[in-house]
């Protein structure tokens, strides 16, 4: 008997391939349009008059009119519009109305420390929590899988900037086992290197300033701990579900009627069957950082993306404010597809 | 007919406990030679559990207690597990039932094939994959090397089903339980997947349990044939004695199954009777030769 | 065989009745055998007696607190948990317990409001895109999309700055960013549904869509929306005490459990208790929507972990 001849040739292959790039770039590019207009949207309701918010209140009438008409603001609406996706694709965001530079440059300026705080908390939530699914799996209802149960449920229910005060005055204040608010003490932030990449762990260690190595991750520990916290509670919730769903497969019973161990039939045929659910949860996790980080961050007084965004919020800076939301709009789509794609790469069903 | 290889004697399978507990097997007894033994029974009458007994793969939840369960002296419900893992796949294998789900859909072909062999043998993976490609042109498939690349979604029911059968006997084993190894298959390719099984048991000597709801099947391919209803055996005959049947069971089944060579108006329909359940085995001894 | 003799009496005869006489009958039957399912769930249990008990504190509120929630006493500021002040008081002197259980009033308020909200909009958006199919589906699903880009706090943060803060704008923020997920679900369950032969043969009896989509397709999505909507409360309570905890939400002197957090914030160093009884009772209501939210769906579909 033959294998099942493929109708499909290679030529016709790639044409597939193609045609499946065109619709998901166009779907891409339409709701990236989308979200420009919604952030548009929310940037024309605000009560705030934008002129008002440069020149202050005691402007003069015509100054008054010569900056309604700088921004554009004397245009239709669908002009405004226009001229907002001009100004997209050439990567100006505008400028910020408290400090009057950039506001893609002011992202570009805190965003290193955003990054940094939500790999080191993935890096732990990922660590522990896919281990702790699996497991939890495999000796499921046991006492270890309750337990697992328990403490991510916790970690999901728990409000993360409450977790974050409260580890702060518990760990800090009483205990004095980590250190309190900021990234780095103030003594060692002037020995930083002014071009340092802002990553503060990779520049102090390329250093070789160690005390203040330490004393970064010293800042770091708990607020990447408590962020990890809910993505371990995420993850392994998340494992445990996928490979509950694999062991049950017949493919298992078949792994172990060959002979071959309980550890090896898990790992090695059950959880790289689960490899890339796995992986699409923990990229969904570091996208949710981001919005976990912005508390989180107002917590521990994190000079970085979420706390810029809160605090253009407050001041009523709404180019920032909307310029932040954007860019938070683009990585998490870009973060969907780059799951999707992962699926077509290493499913070879899909192919 | 020389000692058994697998003896079974009152083996009982029990899921659950308390109100809810599920007597599924009661009081199982039979032996195995080196000869194709047939199981018949119908949904839920407690063979494919026996099937999995014997090679302790039930579920958690079950129970399982004997009088006596040894396969080549072995007690297999005294072997830790440890034990139980070199006598899997190297001594009793199994074949499941549909290669669709019971292959591993991420793996090639050929690797799974190589596993089975290399959790025994240590041998280099060169070594590995030549016996590998040996095993898959053993069982009729035509371009080894080709096949040896593929994913089982990529391949048919027929050629998965082989792919199966050389998995489970590269390591060699004594004996094969074969669990429903054609019900997810078209008609027309059972013959054939079942000729391959034959001439590899008889090349190699091994036994095999032939695990089936379907009596003409069993009947045409296996020595002995056990019926199964409601966890209990009713009767143990040779497959050419099967006309001779007693139990009315056995009779009812083969009442109910349309021959062209006896047509009938009416096919009879299987009256159950609930003295079945309890009723001891009619057991037909195999002939001396 | 079938043991008759076990079910006698009256009640217990009926509802375990192997053979219903009515349709009526079937149904209650099944519905029984649902909340037995329910009730052997423990923690499913635990999590509704949570929700009970702050459904009661919200409701005797004036009854039970000791205190009056706005009584401010500078003399008594940020004292430690006492027998008169059984969770201390705060930095201007008012007591944290009462101020606590009348908190509990604007998170249910926060809650029921959303959920009436977010399940209708959800379920409607969501069966109507998945019964026509088609550019309604294609421009429904978009916007769907176009939401589901953002973290539901960073969209109402946004929603709210927009609008202005207050309890009623958080609100609406609130069930603007909530409202995709259950649309998503409810699309994806019609899509299935869609398919079956019932469905077509109400089509053929000539039933107009919007019948069949109230009367036939609605019901179908209930269950899963259900459970989704409730473990999605779960994260409502997180998001509406962050919303609070930002002072976008309700305003003070109004005792919402986040602006509590955000108030006691300088203070916490020194005095714990004042983000102790707030954080737990957040705590506390989200557990108990996903303990709930798990439990309903082991209830409707056994088959999950």
């Amino acid at each position: 008997m033959t294998t099942r001849r493929s109708p499909r040739t290679a030529n016709s292959r790639y044409r597939r391939y193609l045609r499946r790039a065109l619709t998901t770039a166009l779907s891409i590019a339409l709701t990236l349009l989308g979200l420009a207009a919604l952030t548009f949207l929310i940037g024309r309701l605000l009560p705030l008059d934008p002129v008002v918010a440069i020149l202050g209140d005691g402007a003069s009438e015509e100054a008054y009119q010569a900056m309604f008409e700088k921004l554009g603001l004397d245009q239709p609406l669908y002009i405004q519009f226009f001229r907002y996706l001009r100004d997209l694709a050439n990567l100006d965001l505008g400028n910020s109305l408290t400090t009057g530079r950039p506001v893609l440059e002011e992202i570009a300026r805190v965003f290193p420390a955003t990054i940094e705080l939500a790999t080191v908390a993935i890096v732990f939530g990922a660590g522990l929590g896919t281990p702790l699914g699996v497991v939890s799996a495999m000796y499921r209802n046991s006492i270890v899988d309750n337990v697992v149960r328990v403490t991510s449920l916790l970690g999901y229910s728990a409000p993360h900037f409450w977790l974050g005060l409260m580890g702060l005055s518990i760990f800090y204040a009483m205990l004095n086992w980590v250190d309190g608010p900021g990234r780095i003490d103030v003594t060692y932030e002037f020995l930083l290197p002014e071009n340092g990449t802002g990553f503060l762990l990779i520049d102090t260690a390329l250093a070789g300033d160690w005390a203040a190595f330490g004393n970064v991750v010293s800042h770091i520990f708990l607020p990447a701990v408590i962020l990890g916290f809910g993505a371990m509670a995420y993850i392994s919730r998340m494992t445990r579900s996928f490979m509950i769903e694999q062991l049950s497969q017949e493919y298992i019973t078949t792994a172990r009627a060959k002979g071959l161990s309980r550890v090896r039939t898990v790992w090695f045929h059950a959880f790289r069957n689960v490899g890339v659910q796995v992986v699409t949860v923990i990229a969904l996790s570091y996208a949710f950082l981001l919005e976990g980080a912005v508390l989180t961050e107002t917590v521990f007084a994190w000079p970085c993306f979420g706390r810029f965004l809160t605090n253009s919020l407050l001041a009523g800076d709404m180019s920032s404010v909307v310029g932040c939301t954007l860019i938070v709009g683009i990585i998490f789509i870009s973060l969907n597809l780059i799951c999707d794609l992962l699926y077509l790469v290493l499913d070879p069903r899909t192919r | 007919m020389d000692k058994p290889l697998l003896t079974i004697e009152d083996l009982h399978l029990v899921f659950g406990q308390g109100q809810n507990a599920v007597h599924a097997v009661r009081g199982v007894s039979f032996n195995v030679g080196r000869e194709k033994v047939g199981i018949v029974g119908e949904s839920g009458s407690g063979k494919s559990q026996t099937g999995r007994a014997i090679m302790r793969l039930s579920p958690s939840t079950v129970n399982i207690v004997a009088k006596k369960m040894d396969f080549d002296g072995i007690p297999l419900l005294q072997q830790t597990e440890r034990q139980m893992r070199q006598i899997r796949g190297n001594r009793i294998s199994m074949i499941l039932q549909d290669p669709k789900f019971s292959l591993n859909p991420l793996m090639r072909i050929g690797d799974q094939v190589v596993e089975a062999y290399r959790v025994h043998h240590k041998v280099s993976r060169r070594e590995a994959r030549a016996r590998a490609l040996k095993m898959l042109d053993a069982v009729r498939i035509r371009d080894c090397e080709r096949v040896f690349n593929l994913y089982p979604h990529e391949v048919s029911g027929g050629m998965g089903q082989r792919v199966m059968i050389a998995m489970m006997l590269i390591p060699e084993p004594d004996m094969i339980i074969a669990d429903e190894p054609t019900s997810a298959l078209d008609v027309s390719v059972r013959k054939q997947v079942l000729s391959v099984l034959d001439e590899l048991l008889r090349q190699r000597g091994t036994a095999l349990i032939f695990i089936s709801h379907d009596l003409n099947l069993v009947a045409e391919f296996c020595d002995r044939v056990l019926v199964m209803y409601a966890g209990r055996v009713v009767e143990d005959i040779a497959a050419r004695d099967l006309h001779k049947a007693i139990h009315p069971y056995t009779r009812g089944l083969l009442d109910s199954l349309p021959k062209l060579d006896q047509p009938r108006d009416v096919l009879s329909t299987l009256q159950r009777d609930p003295i079945w359940r309890d009723a001891p085995t009619i057991f037909h001894p195999r002939e001396v030769r | 065989m079938i043991d008759n003799e076990k079910y006698v009496s009256g009640w217990s005869a009926w509802i375990n009745a192997p053979i219903p006489d009515t349709p009526l009958q079937a149904r209650i039957q099944l519905l029984w055998e649902s909340l037995r399912r329910f009730a052997a769930n423990g923690s499913a249990l635990f999590g509704l007696a949570i929700l009970c008990i702050l459904i009661s504190m919200a409701t005797f509120a004036p009854l039970i607190v000791p205190h009056d929630i706005f009584d401010q006493d500078l003399a008594k500021q940020l004292q430690a948990p006492s027998s008169n002040n059984l969770f201390g008081t705060d930095e201007l002197g008012r007591d944290i317990f009462s101020r606590m259980i009348f908190g509990s009033r604007i998170t249910l308020y926060i809650i029921a409001l959303t959920a009436i909200i977010v399940g209708p909009v959800g379920l409607l958006v969501g069966t109507v895109a998945g019964y026509f199919g088609g550019w309604v589906d294609a421009v429904l699903m978009r916007i769907v999309d176009i939401f589901l880009a953002f973290p539901s706090l960073i969209l109402a943060l946004a929603f709210v700055a927009a609008l202005g803060p207050g309890i009623d704008n958080a609100i609406i923020a609130i069930s603007l960013a909530s409202w995709p997920p259950i649309a998503r679900l409810a699309r994806a369950e019609t899509l299935t549904i869609r398919q079956s032969d019932y469905i077509n043969a109400i089509r053929l009896i000539g039933a107009d869509p919007l019948r069949i989509i109230l009367r036939h397709v609605m019901p179908m999505c209930l269950p899963s929306v259900v459970v989704r909507l409730t473990l999605n409360m779960a994260a409502i309570v997180l998001t509406a005490a962050g919303l609070g905890f930002l002072g976008l939400g309700a305003q003070p002197p109004s005792p919402e459990w986040g602006s509590m957090l955000a108030s006691g914030r300088q203070f916490i160093l020194t005095s714990w208790w004042i983000a102790a009884a707030p954080g737990v009772a957040i705590l506390l209501t989200s557990l108990s929507f996903n303990l709930l939210g798990d439990g309903l769906r082991d209830m409707l579909d056994p088959k999950h972990g």
